[in-house]
């Protein structure tokens, strides 16, 4: 027995001050009252004295009963008086719709091309109707993330509305993760918390499988969606250059069956239109196989890998990325000896290099991105662009010489920058070296102790000048692991976007980990989608973690590594979740815990007012004779 | 002598019937008594009036007083109008010092028009003997509003008699008020019976019946308006 419109006080409160006032216009009305008559013979019976009335302060105590009870089933009316304690009073259910990639997939036996998000609206709209009208429902869709998408609603329209919108994603169901929003939405609330109610098959990732963590929920509701159905598609499509051809790509392809029968599944991979090949797979019942293409190209272009035959779920039938086009560096080298330099410069293919002899130097053309190597001599202008001075004359040197050195045995690498980047040899013995004078802005790259024998600088044109004091491809040096990766550092530092590593793939959206390579600047680190939008993301455990709930195309930039996630395909749960044991199962019937609760207000009205009206009518001035004469009137 | 014989010729003088009107002005008659009682006098006045009779109006409570002899015609109406307006009801009633007194300045008999509701605590039958006695034609009208004989109140009441003032204490309810009407009944048709009793006419109108159904419908038929 319960109060939705007021307390029991109050209604206590207002009964006292309703019954009060009945009863004193009750005693005011029964009070007697002089009446002028024409004679009293007729009163008094010929021959008996006149009647003595005993006056009695409650004439008509039905009368009064009838008024108090009227008054107080009006106010319980008022009151929205209920029975059925706490089983009626208002609840607020949480209904947790998934929309998880999966719910794209047909219903077993392809019955009307129905998907499984339409069994699931099915199911939702059933539970809806069956909840009681004062209650509220709270929507929330669910797949990777948790999205409201409703507010509390007793608008049964809207939230129908909202559950028909529903439209499967490109995530897996996190259900720990959605069931805990979900009730936490309820203890926030602040009414009587009701039902959670889950719809969809339940499927979820390995990942949560092994830790299975769902809250206390003490009505948990689960609407199953039958998803018995054999699919095998594609988990990720992932594209790398040869390390060993700079013209071939080298691409993986992983499958997945996640049915429960044996299947053998055809992959095919096109480029630009043009079958690269076929590979048929084996896959037993859960496994996930990969097999490897080989793909010859420098240009950019689309590579499309299919999957056959089709299934059920056809969204990881299908992926395609973008190759970029493979970028070259040019390299001029003015020098009279270019045979010391030509095997440094030819081991790395995104170098292309042009060897002249010093007589035939030409100033380049501005804003050109080639780089200029000066061994060993200096021209009558700079370059203006990019460029390596080796050893420079001491007579008008790019950067004012302090010194000159002799078999220097302190030569040290100035570290934490990237020019010294796994830089690690000493006692580097070098014949001759210059000391600079650096200006403020210079990067030291080596030192003497007498001052830096190697500086970097950039212009403000953003070119930039690498000045060596001594030749590392003469003497002993040449022998030295360091010379080689010393120039690999300053190719890669003057043009940072040819010799980064790419890395290109495909793979569902959701949770993704980027490998995060060792001794890289954390704040180097970008994760930006196509739209030029930074995503948030985390470094832990030696990855860049991040998430994309919807399908995109991401770059990772960590230091010189770049990788390209085309994030198109679906995020498909591998393990099918199994409800607790106390979990309630399909629509609740009228007799069940929730029930729709019965809305007493308008018979208590209609009662209290007829006690009212039939108190009037016998007690009251009401007459016969009275209504006969208006009716005349 | 014209024709020499004699005749002898007989006339019948038919006497006038002198007709007087006694109208109570008792506190009993105030309301729609009253104003129906004066309605009703002036109506029958004005009839006397066009048949060229002359009714003497007489208006009493305890005591007879002063009255307005109209005569002559619908001309002189307007007299008879302005007196009967100019009475106020007041006073208690004493239909039997009434009577002497008026059969002590009217011994001539004639038709007496009594207007009253009759209630009077000494009665009021023994003074309508007195005038039938007396050689005088009744015509009895007695009037009652609807309180008088079906009172609507119920409940604890403090009843005030109109005339006398005195007081009564009583609880009312179907049945009391059932009694009530029965013993009014009863009332009136003791009234009756003294009228017929005479010779004479009784009429019993209530003040909600209209005037013209009185005139024309209660006292036409029992021939008081020929």
């Amino acid at each position: 027995m319960e109060f939705l419109n007021l307390s029991l006080g109050q209604f206590l409160m207002l009964f006292g001050a309703v019954s009060a006032v009945s009863v004193a216009l009750y005693l005011l009305d029964r009070t007697r009252r002089k009446q002028i008559v024409s004679t009293l013979r007729f009163w008094v019976a010929p021959g008996l004295p006149a009647p003595v009335s005993r006056r009695r302060r409650i004439q008509q105590p039905l009368s009064l009963l009838l008024q108090l009870m009227g008054m107080a089933l009006l106010l319980l009316a008022i009151a929205e008086f209920q029975f059925g304690g706490t089983l009626n009073k208002r609840r607020d259910h949480v209904l947790v719709l998934d929309t998880s990639a999966w719910m794209a997939a047909s219903l077993p036996g392809n019955r009307g091309n129905m998907t499984l998000m339409d069994a699931a609206r099915a199911n939702a709209l059933g539970w809806l109707r069956a909840v009681p009208p004062t209650d509220r429902v709270l929507l929330v869709r669910a797949d990777g993330l948790a999205t409201p998408a409703t507010s509390w609603e007793t608008d049964r329209r809207k939230v129908a509305r909202a559950i028909l919108e529903s439209q499967p994603g490109a995530t897996a169901l996190n259900l720990s993760q959605n069931l805990e929003f979900a009730r936490e939405l309820q203890r926030q609330s602040g009414a009587q918390s009701g039902e959670i109610v889950y719809v969809g098959p339940g499927r979820i990732s390995s990942r949560e499988a092994n830790n299975v963590n769902l809250p206390e929920i003490p009505a948990f509701r689960v609407l199953t969606v039958d998803d018995a159905v054999e699919n095998c598609g594609l988990r990720s499509v992932g594209a790398r250059r040869s390390e060993t051809d700079p013209g071939t790509w080298d691409v993986l392809v992983r499958v997945r069956n996640y049915g429960k029968l044996p299947r053998t599944v055809n992959v095919t991979l096109n480029y630009g239109k043009a079958p690269q090949g076929m590979h048929p797979i084996d896959l037993p019942p859960g496994a996930e196989k990969e097999t490897t293409f080989t793909v010859r190209t420098r240009a950019a272009g689309i590579l499309e890998a299919r999957l056959y035959p089709r299934d059920a779920f056809a969204a990881d039938n299908y992926a395609a990325l973008e190759l970029p086009q493979q970028h070259t560096l040019h390299v001029v080298v003015y020098s009279n000896q270019p045979e010391t330099i030509r095997p440094a410069l030819a081991s790395d293919p995104r170098v292309n290099a042009e060897f002249h002899p010093t007589a035939q130097y030409t100033t380049p053309a501005a804003g050109t991105d080639e780089l200029v190597i000066l061994d060993r001599f200096h021209p009558l202008a700079n370059p203006q662009g990019n460029a390596l001075w080796i050893d420079p004359p001491a007579s008008n040197p790019p950067v004012p010489i302090r010194q000159r050195l002799e078999h220097p045995e302190d030569l040290r690498w100035v570290p934490d920058q990237p020019l010294t980047e796994g830089l690690r040899a000493r006692n580097i013995q070098i014949e001759a070296t210059s000391v600079f004078e650096p200006a403020a802005r210079d990067l030291r790259v080596a030192e003497v102790d007498q001052g830096p024998v190697m500086i970097a600088r950039t212009a403000d044109n953003g070119s930039r000048t690498v000045v060596m004091g001594f030749d590392p491809f003469s003497g002993a040096m040449r022998y030295e692991l360091a010379t080689p990766l010393l120039l690999a550092n300053i190719l890669r530092w003057v043009a940072p976007g040819i010799f980064r590593d790419l890395d290109v793939g495909t793979q569902s959206a959701g949770s993704v980990a980027s490998p995060f390579p060792a001794q890289t600047d954390r704040n180097t680190v970008q994760v930006i989608t196509d739209a030029g939008r930074n995503l948030p993301f985390n470094i832990r455990d030696r990855a860049v973690q991040f998430f994309a709930g919807e399908p995109a195309r991401v770059r990772v930039i960590a230091g010189n590594s770049e990788r390209v996630y085309s994030l198109t395909l679906p995020e498909l749960g591998e393990v099918k979740w199994a409800p607790p044991a106390n979990a309630r199962h399909g629509i609740p019937a009228w007799t069940d815990a929730i029930r729709r609760s019965h809305i007493l207000w308008p018979f208590l009205a209609a009662l209290g007012a007829a006690l009212l009206i039939a108190e009037w009518v016998i007690y009251g001035s009401y007459t016969t004779s009275r209504l006969r004469i208006v009716r005349h009137a | 002598m014209r024709l020499d014989k004699m005749f002898l010729k007989m006339f019948q003088i038919e006497p006038r019937v002198p007709v007087r009107m006694l109208v109570d002005t008792s506190a009993s008659m105030s309301g729609s008594k009253f104003d129906y009682a004066m309605r009703l006098a002036a109506s029958l006045c004005y009839v006397g009036l066009v048949r060229l009779d002359t009714i003497e109006v007489l208006p009493f409570d305890a005591e007879l007083h002063e009255g307005k002899v109209c005569g002559g015609g619908r001309h002189r109406f307007t007299p008879l109008s302005r007196f009967l307006e100019g009475l106020k009801p007041g006073g208690t009633s004493n239909f039997l010092g009434v009577v002497r007194t008026f059969l002590n300045e009217y011994p001539q008999r004639g038709l007496v028009i009594l207007i009253s509701d009759f209630l009077d605590e000494a009665g009021c039958e023994k003074a309508i003997q007195y005038l039938a006695d007396y050689g005088n034609e009744l015509m009895l009208i007695q009037l009652w509003s609807d309180e008088d004989r079906t009172p609507p109140w119920t409940g604890e009441l403090d009843f005030v008699d109109a005339e006398t003032s005195a007081r009564l204490h009583i609880h009312v309810d179907a049945e009391a008020r059932r009694q009530y009407t029965e013993a009014f009944d009863r009332f009136a048709a003791s009234i009756k019976t003294v009228a017929f009793r005479n010779d004479g006419k009784y009429v019993g109108l209530p003040t909600s019946m209209p005037l013209e159904e009185a005139i024309f419908g209660s006292l036409a038929r029992v021939q008081s308006i020929a």
